[in-house]
C-alpha cells in the first residue's frame, strides 16, 4: 500500500521486503531509475522515487534475506563488504566496516541519529555552490525521518550500566553529553546491534524506508555485484544507460547469471568505499575525473575500556547509547562501546587458562570509543578483481586528537565508576588515573594503536569544481550525464557525527529531485 | 546459450548450497572426514592448536578449543571473504607456522597447548605491528568460534545474554 510523507501513524515498522536473489539465468530488465546499493542512501532514494511514481530497481550485493545470527561470524560473513576484511593501508592498518544486504550498514550499525552540524553544512554550501543541502533544506527531511524511523533518546530502562556510567562520568566532570538519540523505536536493550537486531526493534532500512519503497513498487535484485555501468552515445555525448552485474552466491561466492538493468538514470549508493570502488572498477576513472576516489575520510578512532568493581555487563542495554563532548576538542566524539567478548579477550592478549579465568570478569568491563572528525584523507581504487584498494594518510594533528580524546574518555570512565582503565595500544598498561594513560600514550607512534573506522565518506564528492569533485549540486556526475550518486561518498568534508541519518536525508532530496524531473 | 566455465561453477554452487549453510550453522558436529571448504587439513590443525592454546581443556567451560572444532568454524567463516583475501589469510597461516618453526623449533599445529599459548602470547605483544595485528585477528576469529559453540555459549550468556543466550525478552534477556 503506498504511503506518504505524513508520519502521523508513527514510525514505519514493516516486514523485510521480498527480493530476487542468485540464479544461473541471465536476465535483463528496464526501469526509470536503477539504484546500486540497498543501504541508507539507496533505500531513502528508492522511497522518494517510488513516492513520485518512478519505476525503480535496487541492485544489492548482499544476501536477499537477512543472515544475521546475533554472533560476530554471520555478521562478518554475510553483512560486511568483503567479509569484513577491508583494510585501509596506512602507517597503521585500519580495518573498515561497511555493511551489505537489504539495509546495508543499518543492519549492523548502532542506529545513532545525528543531524549534520550546522557549521559543517555551511561549509558544504560554499563548496557545492548551492543551497540544496543547507540546514534549511535538510531540516524538514530530518524532521520527517525522525518520525518515520521512530528516533528517540535512549530510555533509561534500556540504557544499561555501560551507557549510564558514561553519562554519570560526564556529568560529574561537567562535560556536555548524555544519552544518544537512535532509530530504535522498539529497542529492548539486547546490545547486539552490531550483528543485526534480533527483535526488529531497530529501524534498519529493510524494516523501514526500503520496505516502504517496495510496498510502493520498487523491486530488489540482491546477491548481485554490479561491475559495469552501461554507457551509450546520445547525440554525440556519452550518457549512463544502466548497470550490469554478476549474481554471486551468498554462501559460496560462486558466480551465477549476469543481471542487467537498462535505465536512463543510474543512482549509485554503494557507500564511501563501494561507490568509488565500483566506478573505478567499471573503468570510469578517466570519465569521472581526478577527484573520483580521492578525499576519503574515515572517522578513525580507538577505544578506552575500564575495569569496574561492580557489574556492568556491557551487552545489557543499548549497544551504543551515550556520548560526551571533550571540552575544547571540536570534532572529537567519544561514545559508548560495548565490545564483543571475543574482541575483549584479544585486546587483553590472554591465552591459556588465563583466558577462561577472565570470562567471569568480563561483566566488570565498561567501554567507550573515541571517534574523530578527521582532517587526514585517503583514496579508494579498485584492484583488478574488484576488491577495494584503500589507502589513508593520517594527519599528525588527528593522532594528537585521538590521544586527547582517549585521555578525556579515561577521565569520564573513572569518574563514572571505573576503578582502572586500559586501551588497546601496544606499549601501554592498565592505569588508575587518566593522566597515567595520557603520559603513556604521548610518545607512542600511531603504529602502536589498534585503529578502527566504520564511517567511510567523501570519496566521490559533491561540488561545483569538476577538478575537486565528482558530482554537481544535483548529484549528477560532472563527467557522465545520467549517472548520479547519493550516499556518504558525496559529503564534501568529514561530517563529524555518525553519518547514516544525513545519508538518508541527502538521498531523499536527490530522489525527490529525480522524481520531479521525470 | 553456450555452456561456459561460469555456468559450470554455478552448477557446482547449486549442489554445494546445503553443505556450506550447514557448516556455517553447525560446524561443531561435522561428521569425521567431512570435507573442508577452504582450509587444508594442516591449516585446520593450525587453528585447532592455536585454539587449544587460547582455550585449553579444563576450567569453566571445560571444553577445549580443539574440542570445540574451531578450525571448522574458521573454515566456514572464510566463505564470506573473496578468494584473494581467503588466500592471503591462508598464506598468513603458513607464514606463522614457518615463524613458529624458526622461533620455537616446531610448527604451531605440532605444539602442545601450553607451548602454543606461549608462542601466541609473544606474537600478541610483538614489536612488529604486522605480526601483532595478525595474531590479534586470529585470536578474535578463534574466540568467535569458541564462544559461539553450543557448549560454551550458555556460560558466556550469563553476561552476554542476547548474543549468546538467544533470549530477547524484556530488557534484552528474560530474568
Amino acid at each position: 500500500m503506498p504511503s506518504s510523507w505524513d508520519p502521523a501513524g508513527g514510525p514505519l515498522r514493516l516486514a523485510p521486503p521480498p527480493a530476487e536473489g542468485w540464479s544461473t539465468t541471465d536476465r535483463e530488465e528496464t526501469a526509470d531509475v536503477v539504484i546500486v546499493g540497498a543501504g541508507p542512501g539507496g533505500s531513502a532514494a528508492a522511497r522518494a522515487l517510488s513516492l513520485a511514481g518512478a519505476r525503480v530497481i535496487v541492485v544489492e550485493e548482499g544476501p536477499s534475506v537477512r543472515r544475521a545470527e546475533r554472533h560476530f561470524g554471520p555478521a562478518l560473513r554475510y553483512h560486511q563488504q568483503e567479509g569484513g576484511a577491508m583494510v585501509a593501508m596506512s602507517s597503521a592498518p585500519i580495518p573498515i566496516a561497511a555493511g551489505r544486504g537489504l539495509g546495508g550498514g543499518t543492519i549492523v550499525n548502532s542506529a545513532i541519529a545525528w543531524r549534520a552540524p550546522a557549521d559543517v553544512l555551511d561549509g558544504w554550501r560554499d563548496v557545492i555552490g548551492d543551497d540544496g543541502f543547507s540546514s534549511a533544506a535538510l531540516s524538514p527531511v530530518y524532521d520527517t525521518l525522525w518520525q518515520l524511523l521512530g528516533i528517540w533518546s535512549t530510555r533509561l530502562e534500556v540504557a544499561g550500566e555501560n551507557n549510564t556510567l558514561i553519562v554519570r562520568g560526564a556529568q560529574a566532570l561537567g562535560y556536555e553529553g548524555g544519552y544518544l538519540e537512535r532509530y530504535t523505536p522498539g529497542c529492548v536493550g539486547c546490545g547486539v546491534c552490531y550483528f543485526g537486531c534480533p527483535t526488529g526493534g531497530k529501524a534498519s532500512m529493510d524494516t523501514n524506508l526500503l520496505a516502504d519503497a517496495v510496498a510502493m513498487g520498487t523491486r530488489i535484485q540482491a546477491e548481485t555485484k554490479v561491475d559495469r555501468v552501461l554507457v551509450e552515445d546520445v547525440g554525440g555525448r556519452a550518457r549512463a544507460a544502466g548497470v550490469s552485474g554478476l549474481m554471486m552466491h551468498p554462501d559460496t561466492g560462486a558466480p551465477g547469471g549476469r543481471y542487467t538493468v537498462r535505465a536512463p538514470r543510474v543512482l549509485v549508493c554503494a557507500g564511501g568505499v563501494g561507490t568509488p570502488r565500483l566506478l573505478h572498477h567499471a573503468g570510469l576513472g578517466d570519465t569521472l575525473g581526478p577527484a573520483l576516489g580521492e578525499g576519503l575520510h574515515l572517522h578513525p578512532g580507538n577505544a578506552v575500556l575500564g575495569w569496574c568493581d561492580h557489574d556492568v555487563s556491557m551487552w545489557k542495554g543499548a549497544t551504543q547509547g551515550a556520548y560526551f563532548h571533550p571540552p575544547g576538542m571540536h570534532g572529537v566524539l567519544p561514545h559508548t562501546f560495548s565490545s564483543p567478548p571475543e574482541a575483549v579477550l584479544a585486546m587483553l592478549t590472554l591465552t591459556g587458562q588465563a583466558t577462561k579465568a577472565a570470562l567471569p570478569r568480563l561483566g566488570n568491563l565498561c567501554g567507550c570509543v573515541v571517534m574523530i572528525s578527521d582532517t587526514g584523507t585517503g583514496s579508494v581504487r579498485a584492484w583488478g578483481d574488484g576488491r577495494a584498494r584503500i589507502s589513508y594518510t593520517f594527519a599528525p594533528a588527528d593522532v594528537d586528537r585521538i590521544k586527547g580524546g582517549m585521555f578525556h574518555t579515561a577521565r569520564v570512565l573513572l569518574a563514572g565508576g571505573a576503578r582502572s582503565v586500559f586501551a588497546p595500544v601496544h606499549g601501554t598498561s592498565t592505569y588508575t588515573s587518566a593522566e597515567q594513560l595520557r603520559d603513556a600514550l604521548a610518545p607512542l607512534p600511531l603504529e602502536n594503536f589498534v585503529l578502527y573506522a566504520s564511517h567511510p565518506m567523501s570519496s566521490c564528492r559533491m561540488g561545483k569544481d569538476p577538478a575537486k569533485s565528482v558530482i554537481g549540486a544535483g548529484a549528477e556526475a560532472h563527467g557522465l550525464p545520467g549517472l548520479y550518486v547519493a550516499d556518504s561518498s558525496v559529503f564534501p568534508t568529514s561530517l563529524g557525527v555518525n553519518p547514516s541519518l544525513t545519508t538518508m536525508a541527502m538521498a531523499t532530496l536527490v530522489g525527490e529531485r529525480l522524481g520531479r524531473s521525470g | 546459450m553456450t555452456f561456459t566455465r561460469r555456468h559450470l561453477l554455478a552448477s557446482v554452487a547449486v549442489l554445494g548450497v546445503a553443505a556450506p549453510v550447514a557448516v556455517g550453522v553447525r560446524w561443531w558436529d561435522q561428521p569425521p572426514g567431512a570435507p573442508l571448504l577452504y582450509l587444508s587439513a594442516d591449516e585446520e590443525a593450525f587453528f585447532d592448536a592455536l585454539a587449544d592454546g587460547i582455550f585449553p581443556e579444563g576450567g569453566e567451560p571445560a571444553l577445549s578449543g580443539r574440542q570445540a572444532r574451531v578450525g571448522r568454524y574458521v573454515d566456514a567463516l572464510l566463505g564470506g571473504m573473496i578468494p584473494f583475501q581467503r588466500n592471503l589469510f591462508r598464506v598468513a597461516v603458513h607464514g606463522l607456522n614457518a615463524l613458529a618453526l624458526a622461533q620455537a623449533g616446531s610448527t604451531v599445529d605440532a605444539m602442545p597447548p601450553a607451548e602454543a599459548a606461549a608462542m601466541l602470547s609473544r606474537w600478541l605483544v610483538a614489536d612488529d605491528g604486522n605480526l601483532r595485528g595478525i595474531a590479534q585477528s586470529l585470536h578474535i576469529f578463534i574466540g568467535m568460534g569458541y564462544l559461539a559453540h553450543p557448549a560454551v555459549a550458555p556460560v558466556i550468556a550469563a553476561q552476554f545474554a542476547c548474543g549468546f543466550g538467544g533470549r530477547t525478552g524484556g530488557f534484552g534477556y528474560a530474568e
